[in-house]
This record gives structure tokens, C-alpha cells and sequence, in this order.
């Protein structure tokens, strides 16, 4: 487990790790903070934030100096192997040990834990994509998968733990400016062709803007409108006080939700009440590529629409002639009649549990793993890239000390917007909080559940302190949840450079005691 | 809360979960009594869930007790002889101490109020001197105590040398425990090993491991005997020294007030630092036992059995424990097929008073009418009068205290010591004492029929020894006493077997 | 396989398989109450003892496995220990209903036709309260199967509950009989879910007369995180409100295992603050609520505005992680030939 707090983030996913673990599963967990999986772990590889390449290229250092890369696997289905073989070749644990703060006897033990056990699997979370270096942490990982070959057979692979409900599906189904539904290329002209021919209009071949590209694009006039549908920029987007005031600049926002968000409240000119999950019909995709059914349960409130009609509506009042649509299961007819991998996807078929994609005909059971035949690249093989260390954008120094991470907490889903209005669940958690060593909290003589200030380069914000040993001494670390301690008040919108992914997961603050 | 002082003793703990109960009684002792907070304190040194530790401290009834608590015992002969009148504000009720010879008898700390006095014969007056097992295969070991015919001494009565054969033919390690954990009501023969014949027990334990090539052997012994451990601690630094234990990781375990831990499995659940509740069976302790290892069990009494049938001077006896309406009680070495009377009378000073009932072998073997009184105390005649003999543990009960009353002190034990896994057991004692103590009032809580159908579960679905056996008194109590039992109604007419 | 004989009658069962299992499949139903198939057996409650050959004693069929020519009985005097039992249990079951949630005790003594004898004068215990409003423990209704403390124990692996004391005063508590929020308890509920009795329930639900036998259940997919779990939202059929969620071991992305998110946090559904108007910004500066005519008309138009006086791509559309699959995908749709953009993403772009 890599960058993943599964037990609060995926808890009912990490009860499948406990049972594991309870089978004799060897579990190592890497982990700038003592998540509750290091209770149950063999090894925490406690890492500086932001150090992964190193852990990770110095694992392949071991694993290439002892011997135990599948060598057939990497002759027969990979390329580029060499060029890696060079870089990981400087990265000795000894030294990664300086870099990453992990002893280098436990970054062997795990290379050749991993090496030799046929059935190990690497999941990862945010820990490791929201980093300046989010690419290069992918890329490495996968570099470890292809050199050991734990690919395309049960209970191995490079497991991406999806955050929410639907991430896996709003990209499957092409709310993505590079992919149209089902990852088909939009500045292919063929895949072009067959959407504008199925839609009867013509896709536009210009490229669009990345979700970075778009909040860069409210400051330089590239964005003069925005439609939000079930979305909080202001709340959830790193830097967010220069998100606010991006927002200010544009002409049009239409904001499309279940509740009216702070953002939408200052700068909305149309507010559109939509539905929420327990009022419609559709399907979610989980991270094992389940198509799961959602049903409705539950009448909509007030004048509230569901969000397919009122997509439909507002289609309707730009004048487009669309299909009648008249349920979910209409479109997503259209989106497997689109989409190969879907294909043999329908709704029939999942009265009783999903199906997992790939699915091509309704003969076909669907798929549990990837790449069990050869990997999923046109040429049949796996492909290394070479990555080398790049530090964090922002490191502490004498006026910002402390590095600042954050992720979620179990009990509140994001900006908070449904759970911090269960009364049962705020009491277990309410007030913004933050986690600090024992050490750093006496030495600025604050006790548990005191009130201090975290500055930033970007904004400020007051929460209490938690003192805990789970993190270490000069890391603080904060949840994302809270209204009025927006946490990415603090954050810096530095992305990664080829996908945009923000930096969440460090950024240098000081303390002041309040 | 001393927190230095618990810091200090904690960093000496070991962490391994089998060392929970062994590290909770030392902190009881050297801290205090296990608070919520010493509980949690040492749950996060060993890395064990705050529950964990919680369960176990509140399963045993000392652990959240001051050592230096006034305990009074209440077993049913301390109660026969006014030990309730002892109980004041702050003295803490116990079942039997297992110094029912010197009934009613109260602790104060780990003292005996008034002191220990042993009235005895026979190999426990002899020397206890420390000798060197005689070499013999595995093979003449366990062929010798077949033709001694010795039985376990704890209860069960299960042939001794095939409890060594069964472990023998399990693949290593294997593992030797001496089950020290006397508690049934009436037995002090344990205790009178333990504190004149340590060295003989000793020799015993030694020779089981040798024969059965253990690597480890453990005492697990019942914290209530103070004196026993002491003179066990002596013996065992004696036969370090003569070199006897090498290559033996041996200990005494100290349990900490749970009857139920006497019982072989849930012995085993409470070493390795669990609730002391009964494994279901099989497998069996011989099969996989402590830590999952083939393991032997064996009474005390009967190691030192062991140890005298191979130096050859052993003639067929056991020791029996009598207490209760006699002149002398104590603990006595006698033949195996002795009546109660022959044993009352040659060596236990007499009936004092005349007698009511008199349980034959501790409080799961029945209760036997006056009448019984010339019947051999062999399995075989005791199966006759629905008795058993148990651990050998005679207590006369005068006519003074009525059967009725006993058989409600008997079952309140069992009620108070079920370990409450299994349902049977769990309400089934508790139950019947309502239906006793109802009775003594005259009134019926059940019908007979429906006690009997309680009795019937209880014998045939509790998981272990104490609900199955649990029945007996009340079974032998319907039939010798049947006055006392008319408010419930006529017994259900045994229906005729179907064709 | 292996055979064995069940009642008379030759029957097969797989290598290893529990007894209660491979009764079931060949059509003999024995009951249980402290068995889960989630967690390691247990045996104490004792209801599924069957008679087997050779064994002095019946043996629970929840923790014994079939062996190659067992012999099997559950009529003899099997059906008049489990309504013994049964009595036993209800001896000191003084609350059958605290919260609505099904008993499968009662359900097994109505069909046994067992009643308890007596009441034992030990049976009531000390009352639980909670400051916690999610879930309630009436320990009066509690039959210490242990179930929940071996869900913790072994699912959870936290440390919410214990198993106290022994004898009468064995209990079933929160550690240390704290409040579950001051313990590791992580209000999954996954205790409340293994519960055969209901002793622990939904505390919102305490007094509400709201049984969840009558409540309608619609399955869906939760909507926290990525993992997909299958929910029942169990609907009041007279408000049409969402009143628990619940979740069954057979739904296979969970095996109905919920979090605290999942089981307890759908209240935003039918809060108020829920918008249930469209809104329009007027000439003051102010949201005023609109019909959907006139919303959807200033939508449009604002849009519309926006691509003449600029461009397509000066529109950005950011859809989401809480949508259906059905919905970003007319949204991605619209984006691209409703707009003319393709710029369409999300917050959850990683």
C-alpha cells in the first residue's frame, strides 16, 4: 500500500486488506504517516512526502542487483527496460535512506518481498498522484510491476483506488477534454468521425482545457464561463483564495447541485437544483471497473430535477435535436453502442451485481484483471520510463518550516457538503483539526485540541491541534473537509506538468500559536 | 496513579500476547488494580486493541482487586461453617479457597487468617529431596504407568499413559503443562503436594517432559495459593541449579481467580493471553494445544504419582481431600477403593455431628445420601448412586445445613463461574440456582418436567465439563431428597420407547 | 466431494465444508444464532446441534466440518434441545424490540414454540447510554452470542466493543463501557449488522415504531468512495423518506460490510437546506428563486453570450465524480456539440 490511507479513505475496501492480513498476507505499507495499516503491517516505510521516486527507483535498485527481475516477462512483453536499468542503477538504498528517511535493510526487504512473492499487488491513492511528480510516482510504480512481471494474472497488478463513487466513470465516459467515452482519442479523426456521425454534429477537433488549464484560464481570459455540475472549485482546488478570486473575473457560471456551495452562492448567475444519488437512475463504475446500478429510491425535493433532465433541458434551450432519452438506460445504450470495451455492458445484465469492463458482448463475463494476455498498449508490450527524483515544488525553510500534507478523514466526504450535516457524525468529528508531533507541539507549547494558526506563502487558516504519532516531527498534516478552514486556503497549485494534478500533498507552512 | 512508576514497570513487559495475563497480574501488583487507564497503558505496550485486554482483566475476578483485599471464601464448606457472618463492607466474596480443612477461611492479601495448619499422612510426610529421574526410553516410561494403572487425579480420571501415548505419536515441539489451577470446591490435595512435596511434582513434570520431548513446560497455578508458589519458585531454582532443566523453558503461570481455567482448554485460552473460555473439541489438547502444539496436561496430584511409580514404591492410592463435620480435616493418602467411612473414621477424626449429605468428589460428582456411607469411593460403585469421584474431595455436610441449601451454594458456583460462551451453561446454572433458592421458599420457579428438559441440554450441548456435569447434584439431590423438590411437580413419566 | 448421510438420507458435501452449510444445501435447515459466515465459528450458542454418529454428545453444526461417511441426525432429540435452548435464551431476553431491526430469536421461538419458562431474577442488566446519536445498545435484548464483538475482533480489527466479565455478570459493553466516540469504534455499524437480535440498533430509530420488515428497500450504489458498496435504502413507504441503510452479505463488492459514511450519513438527502428552486442572479446582486423556464432560458442565453462574444472555448464544463455514467456522459455530449468545447473535466481528474 503506497500513498493510501485505505482504512479511512476506502474503509470497507481495507477490510478486505485486514482479512488478508488475518490469512498471512504480507502487507507493507509506505506512508509518510503511521496510518492504521502500519498497525497490522509487516514494515512501514515511514517516507519524507514527496520522496517516492527514490523509495521506488531504490526497490529496483535492489531487485535488479540482487537478481530477481522476471527476466523472461521483461524480455518477452516490455521495452525500454534498459534506460531504467541505468537510472535505478544511481539510486542505492543506502542513499535513498539519506533522501527518504527509510532504512535501507527495509527498502531491500521489500524488494525482494515483492520480487519473489507471485501474488503481490501494489495499490496507491492520492499519496502518490497529488505531487508535482504525480506522472513520475505513476511511472516508476509501473516500472516495479514490469520488471517483477506481477501483471495480467490474479491478485497482482498496480491498483488504482479510486476517491469517489465515480471517478472510474466520469472518465470512462468521456467528461475528459483529451478522451471521448470509453478513452477513444479526440484528436483521432476516425474516432472523431464515428461520435459526429452517431451524435448528427460535428465534435470539435480543437483541443480542450484541462481542469488546471481551465483555472489558469479564469486569470488570463481564456475562461469567461463556467458550467459546474455538482462541483466546488472554491472549495476543493488548491490555492483557493486565487481560485475565489478567478471566479470573480468570469461572466457566466451556472452551478448545477443538491446544495447551494459557497461558490456558487457569491458568483452564480443560475443556480439549477439537482438530484442527489438516492433520486435517480444510472449506473456508477467502481475501481475494480464495476458497472454498479444506482436506483432511485426516494422522490425528488421541491422543484429539484434529476441532472439527466436537466442536461436534456438546458441541450434543449441550445437548440440541439437530441434523442428522447427517456431514462438512464437509454443513454448508456448509446455509450456501449460507442464504446467497444462496453459493449457487452446492459442493464439487464446487472439486476443482480455489476459487471467490470472490459465487456465486449453480452456473452462475455467481463473482465477481473487487465492485461492478462499482453498489456493494453498497441504494441503488446510494456513500456518503462526511466524517471529520476525531482523534489517537491515548495520545501520548508526558515520562514515556512513545516511541511503541510492533506488528505481526507473517514468520517467526512470532501468539502463536507452532505457529511458535515449528520449530527451523528459530526460528533465524532467536527472542528477543523490538524496532526503534529509530540515533539513540535512542546516545543511550541501547544497541548492536544489547542487552537493555532497555519500560515502559508497563500493564506491562513485556524484549526485545532491533534497531537498524534502519526506524524513525524516537522510534518503537519491536514483534512480537506472544512468550511471555514479551507485547507487549500494554504495549498500551491503547481501541478504535475504533463496532467496538471495539483500538488496537494506538500506544501511548507509555520505554526503560530493563536 | 503513579504514571513514572507505570511507565518504568512497563518498559519491563514483555510484549508477546501470551504474556497478557502474567504482565496484568504484575502490574496489579506493582501498580494497582487494573483501571480502564493501566488496562489501556499496557494494551498499547503490547500492541494489543484496548478490548483485548479489557475482556481478559474482567474475565479473572482479581484483577481489578487490591492484593491486599480481605477474600472470604464461600464455598459451599466455608459456608456450611458461618463464613458469610465474615463478610463485612469490604471483604470480597470468593468460591473455595481450597483450604477447606481449615474452613471457614478467610485471606487477607495472600496471608490465611490465622495461619496453615496440614493434617496428612503417607508420602506427603515424607522428605522432599530433590532426586535425578531414573533414565528409561520414552517407551518403559509410558509402559510402566500402564501397568501402574494410574488415572488423572483431576477429575476426568482418564488413563495417564494414554494421554502420554497421544502426545507422543503428534509431531514436535510439544508442550508440558502441570495443571496447578486447583479449584474445585472441596480439593486441598493439590495445594498439600505443591507445599510439602514440591520437588516430588517437580520430578514428576520433569520426567512427563523428558518422556514426551517437550522444550517447554509451564505451572499454570491458581493465584490464590501464595505459599504453593513460593515453595514451587524454591524447588524450581533448586533443580535449575542441579542442571535437571536444561533445555526446558519452564515457568509458572499465575492465574488470577477463574475457575474455569482449571479446564483444560480454556487453560490453554488464558496462557495465551485470552478470555479463559473452553475450546470447542476436537481437536484435542494432544492434537493442538497451547499455541496450537501437541500438549500434555496433567494434574499435579498425579505427577507426583507419576514420579513415585517409577522410583518404585508406589502402591495404587490417591490422596483425599476431607472436609467439612469431621474431627480432623485434611488431606490423606488412602486406597483407591476406601469407603467414606473407612476414610472418615481411620483417618479423618470422625463424623462430628450427624451427617446430612456428603459430597464424594468435589461439586460436579454428586451429592450422596448418609446411606452411602459404607460404599467403596470407586468409579464403578459411585456410578450406582449417579456419583462420581471426581478429585476425590469428601465434604461432609451436617444436618444442620440442608441438601437443599447446598445444592443452591453448588449451583450458584457454577452459575458465578460459567465462563458464559455457551447458552446451556451460561442460564442453565443460573437457573437452577433460582429454582433451589425458590424452593427454599416453598415455591416452584419451574415445573419438574422443565427442569428436566434444562437438565438434558445442559448434560448433552454445554461445551464443556462444567455444564455437562453441572446436573449431577441436582439429579442425585431429585432422587434422595424428593420432599424437597414436591412444590415442582411429579417427575415426567419416562415416555416408552417407540417401537 | 464427500458423502455422508444426513436424516437417513445419503448427501454430499464439499471437502471441509461445516455441517451447516452442507445441511442446508441438501435441504435441511438447522438454525443458528451466534454463527456468521464472515467470522471464525464460535458454537456457543448451541441451537445447531446435531446428533453425529459416534460422538457421546450432539455437536454444533456451525463449527463442524463433514467428514467422509459422517452420520448425521437432526430429529431425534434435536428439535427439543433447540426449543430448550431457545427457552434458555428467552429466560433473560427482557426487550425483544428496542429499534426495529428484525429478532431472529423471537422468529425461531414463534416457530419452535418456545416460551420462557421463568424470568431469571439476574436477567436484567445494567442499562448502556450513549452521548453517541448514531447507534443504541439495550443490553436487555442482548443474547451475548458475541457476534458483534467478533465482527470488531475480526472484520474491523478495531477495538469498539468487549465481551465482559463472565458468569451473571457477563456483559457485552463499548470498552471499558465508554461512549463509542471515545473508543476506536469507527461507527461503521458493522456491530449493529451482525446483530441477530437487534439489541443494537439505529439509534434514530429508538421508540420510532418503525420496523425495517415493513420499510421499502430500493439496492443501490453507495455514493462515498470508490469501492462501489451495494446498499438497500430502506424507504418509510408512508414519508418517502430515506430511514436506515442497510446492506446484505451476498452484494458482492461489500459482502455487506458498510462504513460509518455509507450506513449513516444519507440525512443530506432530505435536508433542508437541499435546493429546491431554481435560482437567478437579478439585477440587485441577489439569488432569486425562478421557474425553470426562466432559469434554463438565462442558462442558455448566459452561454450562449459568453460563445458570441468570445468563443466555445472560452466555456469550461466541469462535471463529477457524483454523477451518473448516464449523466457525464450527456454532459461530456453537450460540452462538445451542445457548447462546441472540449473542454470538459473534473475536480476528480487524477
Amino acid at each position: 500500500m503506497i500513498g493510501s490511507n485505505t482504512t479511512e479513505a476506502h474503509p470497507v475496501l481495507a477490510l478486505r486488506i485486514k482479512k488478508a492480513v488475518r490469512k498471512g498476507a504480507t502487507l507493507v505499507v509506505a506512508d509518510p504517516r503511521a496510518i492504521w495499516l502500519t498497525k497490522i503491517a509487516k514494515r512501514h516505510l515511514q517516507l519524507r512526502p514527496g520522496s517516492d521516486v527514490w523509495l521506488l527507483n531504490a526497490i529496483m535498485h535492489t531487485i535488479l542487483e540482487e537478481g530477481l527481475e522476471a527476466e523472461e516477462y521483461v524480455r518477452e512483453q516490455t521495452e525500454d527496460f534498459e534506460a531504467v536499468r541505468e537510472v535505478v542503477s544511481r539510486y542505492p538504498p543506502e542513499e535513498a535512506e539519506r533522501w527518504t528517511g527509510v532504512p535501507a535493510e527495509a527498502i531491500r526487504a521489500t524488494a525482494r518481498e515483492y520480487a519473489t512473492e507471485r501474488h503481490a499487488a501494489i495499490f496507491y491513492t492520492l499519496g502518490i498522484t497529488e505531487h508535482a511528480c504525480g506522472v513520475d510516482n505513476i511511472w516508476s510504480l509501473a516500472n516495479l510491476v514490469l520488471m517483477t512481471g506481477h501483471l495480467g494474472y490474479e491478485s497482482t497488478g498496480l491498483n488504482a483506488l479510486r476517491g469517489q463513487n465515480n471517478v472510474q466513470g466520469l472518465n470512462d465516459s468521456g467528461a475528459n477534454p483529451t478522451y471521448l467515452p470509453g478513452y477513444q482519442p479526440v484528436d483521432d479523426p476516425v474516432v472523431r468521425a464515428k461520435f459526429s456521425e452517431a451524435w448528427g454534429a460535428e465534435v470539435p477537433e480543437r483541443a480542450g482545457f484541462r481542469l488546471d488549464q481551465i483555472m489558469s484560464g479564469l486569470h488570463d481570459d481564456r475562461i469567461k464561463a463556467l458550467y459546474l455540475i455538482g462541483e466546488n472549485p472554491g472549495h476543493t482546488e488548491p490555492n483557493a483564495h486565487h481560485v475565489a478570486e478567478g471566479l470573480s473575473k468570469l461572466e457566466f457560471l451556472v452551478s448545477q447541485d443538491i446544495f447551494l456551495s459557497d461558490t456558487a452562492e457569491r458568483y452564480a448567475d443560475v443556480v439549477l437544483p439537482a438530484s442527489s444519488f438516492a433520486e435517480k437512475d444510472g449506473t456508477f463504475t467502481n475501481t475494480e471497473r464495476r458497472v454498479n446500478r444506482v436506483r432511485a429510491a426516494v422522490p425528488l425535493p421541491g422543484n429539484a430535477r434529476g441532472d439527466r433532465q436537466i442536461v436534456l433541458d438546458l441541450a434543449r434551450e441550445l437548440g440541439c435535436d437530441w434523442p428522447e432519452y427517456p431514462d438512464a438506460e437509454s443513454v448508456w445504450n448509446e455509450l456501449a453502442d460507442l464504446c467497444p470495451n462496453w459493449a457487452g455492458i446492459r442493464y439487464f445484465r446487472l439486476e443482480d451485481e455489476g459487471l467490470q469492463w472490459p465487456c465486449a458482448s453480452v456473452d462475455d463475463e467481463g473482465s477481473r484483471f487487465l492485461h492478462e494476455k499482453t498489456t493494453a498498449r498497441p504494441s503488446g508490450r510494456g513500456k518503462f520510463h526511466p524517471v529520476e527524483y525531482q523534489p517537491p515544488i515548495e520545501e520548508p525553510d526558515a520562514d515556512y518550516p513545516f511541511v503541510l500534507s492533506t488528505g481526507r478523514t473517514l468520517y467526512h466526504y470532501n468539502s463536507g457538503a452532505m457529511t458535515m450535516r449528520e449530527d451523528g457524525i459530526t460528533d465524532k468529528q467536527r472542528d477543523p483539526f490538524f496532526e503534529i508531533s509530540a515533539e513540535d507541539a512542546s516545543s511550541l507549547g501547544v497541548a492536544d485540541g489547542d487552537w493555532m494558526r497555519l500560515v502559508s506563502r497563500r493564506g491562513d487558516l485556524q484549526a485545532r491541534a491533534q497531537v498524534s504519532s502519526r506524524v513525524f516531527p516537522g510534518l503537519v498534516w491536514m483534512a480537506l473537509h472544512f468550511a471555514e478552514a479551507k485547507v487549500n486556503w494554504l495549498t500551491h497549485d503547481v501541478g504535475d506538468p504533463l496532467i496538471g494534478t495539483p500538488e496537494y500533498k506538500v506544501s511548507a507552512v509555520r505554526l503560530e500559536v493563536v | 496513579m503513579d504514571v513514572l512508576r507505570l511507565a518504568t514497570v512497563l518498559e519491563t513487559m514483555p510484549r508477546e500476547r501470551t504474556r497478557l495475563l502474567d504482565n496484568l497480574g504484575r502490574l496489579r501488583r506493582e501498580v494497582g488494580p487494573i483501571t480502564p487507564e493501566l488496562s489501556d497503558a499496557l494494551a498499547d505496550h503490547m500492541r494489543l486493541r484496548h478490548g483485548d485486554v479489557h475482556e481478559v482483566t474482567s474475565f479473572y475476578s482479581f484483577l481489578q482487586v487490591p492484593v491486599d483485599a480481605v477474600r472470604v471464601c464461600t464455598g459451599p464448606v466455608c459456608d456450611s461453617r458461618g463464613a458469610r457472618d465474615r463478610l463485612d463492607g469490604h471483604a470480597i466474596e470468593v468460591p473455595c479457597l481450597g483450604h477447606c480443612d481449615l474452613a471457614p477461611v478467610v485471606l487477607h492479601g495472600d496471608e490465611v487468617v490465622g495461619g496453615v495448619t496440614y493434617s496428612t499422612n503417607g508420602f506427603l510426610l515424607e522428605p522432599d529431596d530433590l532426586r535425578v529421574p531414573p533414565k528409561l526410553s520414552s517407551d518403559d516410561v509410558v509402559e510402566r504407568l500402564r501397568g501402574s494403572g494410574l488415572t488423572g487425579m483431576g477429575g476426568a480420571g482418564f488413563p495417564t499413559w494414554r494421554k502420554w501415548d497421544a502426545v507422543l505419536r503428534e509431531p514436535g515441539p510439544r508442550v508440558v503443562i502441570v495443571n496447578a489451577d486447583e479449584g474445585e470446591p472441596g480439593t486441598i490435595k493439590d495445594r498439600y503436594v505443591m507445599e510439602l512435596r514440591p520437588r516430588l511434582l517437580l520430578e514428576g513434570a520433569v520426567i512427563a517432559a523428558r518422556v514426551v520431548e517437550a522444550t517447554e513446560l509451564y505451572i499454570y497455578l491458581r493465584e490464590e495459593y501464595a505459599t504453593a508458589r513460593a515453595r514451587l519458585e524454591a524447588a524450581l531454582d533448586d533443580y535449575r541449579k542441579a542442571g535437571l532443566l536444561a533445555g526446558l523453558a519452564t515457568s509458572l503461570v499465575i492465574g488470577a481467580g477463574a475457575y474455569i481455567c482449571g479446564e483444560e482448554t480454556a487453560m490453554l485460552e488464558s496462557m495465551e493471553g485470552r478470555r479463559g473460555m473452553p475450546r470447542l473439541r476436537p481437536p484435542f489438547p494432544a492434537q493442538s494445544g497451547y499455541l496450537g502444539r501437541p500438549t500434555l496436561i496433567n494434574n499435579v496430584e498425579t505427577l507426583a504419582h507419576v514420579a513415585l511409580i517409577l522410583r518404585g514404591d508406589w502402591q495404587p492410592a490417591r490422596l483425599w481431600s476431607v472436609s467439612g463435620a469431621v474431627g480432623k480435616p485434611g488431606c490423606y493418602e488412602a486406597s483407591l477403593d476406601v469407603t467414606l467411612r473407612e476414610l472418615i473414621d481411620g483417618y479423618a477424626g470422625g463424623l462430628v455431628g450427624e451427617p446430612a449429605a456428603i459430597v464424594p468428589g468435589g461439586a460436579a460428582s454428586g451429592i450422596l445420601p448418609p446411606a452411602a456411607l459404607d460404599v467403596p469411593l470407586t468409579r464403578e460403585a459411585l456410578t450406582e448412586w449417579g456419583c462420581g469421584v471426581g478429585s476425590a474431595a469428601v465434604q461432609v455436610f451436617p444436618k444442620e445445613y440442608s441438601p437443599l441449601r447446598l445444592l443452591a451454594e453448588t449451583m450458584r458456583f457454577f452459575a458465578e463461574e460459567s465462563c458464559q460462551k455457551c447458552t446451556p451453561c451460561r442460564i442453565g446454572n443460573r437457573a437452577l440456582h433460582h429454582v433451589c433458592e425458590e424452593l427454599e421458599h416453598g415455591r416452584a420457579a419451574m415445573s419438574r418436567g422443565q427442569v428436566e428438559e434444562w437438565l438434558d441440554a445442559m448434560t448433552l450441548t454445554s461445551i464443556c465439563g462444567l455444564g455437562q456435569a453441572a446436573p449431577y447434584p441436582v439429579r442425585n439431590a431429585f432422587e434422595r431428597w424428593p420432599e424437597l423438590f414436591a412444590p415442582l411437580g411429579p417427575a415426567p413419566v419416562e415416555e416408552p420407547a417407540s417401537a | 466431494m464427500i458423502e455422508f448421510t444426513l436424516d437417513g438420507r445419503p448427501a454430499s458435501a464439499q471437502e471441509g465444508e461445516l455441517l451447516v452449510h452442507a445441511a442446508a444445501r441438501n435441504g435441511v435447515f438447522v438454525p443458528t444464532l451466534c454463527h456468521d459466515d464472515k467470522l471464525e465459528p464460535y458454537g456457543g450458542c448451541r441451537m445447531c446441534v446435531v446428533g453425529v454418529e459416534g460422538s457421546p454428545r450432539p455437536l454444533p453444526a456451525c463449527a463442524t466440518r463433514v467428514i467422509e461417511g459422517m452420520v448425521v441426525s437432526t430429529n431425534s432429540n434435536v428439535p427439543q434441545l433447540q426449543k430448550t435452548l431457545t427457552e434458555m435464551l428467552l429466560s433473560e431476553h427482557l426487550n425483544a424490540d428496542p429499534g426495529g431491526r428484525p429478532n431472529e430469536l423471537v422468529d425461531l421461538a414463534r416457530e419452535l414454540g418456545a416460551e420462557a419458562p421463568l424470568i431469571l431474577p439476574d436477567a436484567k442488566r445494567e442499562p448502556y447510554s450513549d452521548r453517541n446519536r448514531l447507534m443504541g445498545y439495550e443490553p436487555d435484548t442482548c443474547i451475548l452470542c458475541n457476534r458483534c464483538v467478533r465482527y470488531t475482533q475480526e472484520v474491523m480489527q478495531c477495538s469498539a466493543l468487549s465481551l465482559e466479565g463472565r458468569g451473571p455478570e457477563a456483559r457485552i459493553v463499548p470498552t471499558w463501557e465508554r461512549s463509542w466516540l471515545d473508543t476506536e469504534c469507527e461507527l461503521c455499524g458493522g456491530c449493529l449488522s451482525v446483530c441477530p437480535t437487534g439489541a443494537i440498533y439505529e439509534k434514530f430509530l429508538e421508540g420510532a415504531g418503525v420496523e425495517e420488515r415493513q420499510l421499502e428497500q430500493t439496492k443501490t450504489t453507495c455514493t462515498f468512495c470508490g469501492v462501489g458498496c451495494q446498499i438497500d435504502l430502506n424507504v418509510d413507504p408512508e414519508t418517502k423518506r430515506i430511514v436506515k441503510v442497510t446492506s446484505k452479505p451476498e452484494y458482492v463488492s461489500n459482502e455487506g460490510d458498510l462504513c460509518v459514511k455509507g450506513r449513516f450519513s444519507f440525512n443530506f438527502v432530505h435536508h433542508p437546506d437541499r435546493l429546491t428552486e431554481p435560482l437567478v442572479r437579478g439585477e440587485d446582486g441577489a439569488l432569486h428563486p425562478a421557474s425553470w423556464e426562466e432559469a434554463l432560458r438565462a442558462a442558455a442565453d448566459g452561454l450562449k453570450g459568453v460563445i458570441r462574444r468570445h468563443s466555445a472555448q472560452a466555456i469550461g464544463v466541469l462535471a463529477s465524480a457524483r454523477l451518473t455514467n448516464e449523466e457525464n456522459y450527456l454532459i461530456q455530449k453537450l460540452a462538445r456539440i451542445g457548447l462546441g468545447t472540449n473542454s470538459v473535466h473534473s475536480c476528480e481528474a487524477t
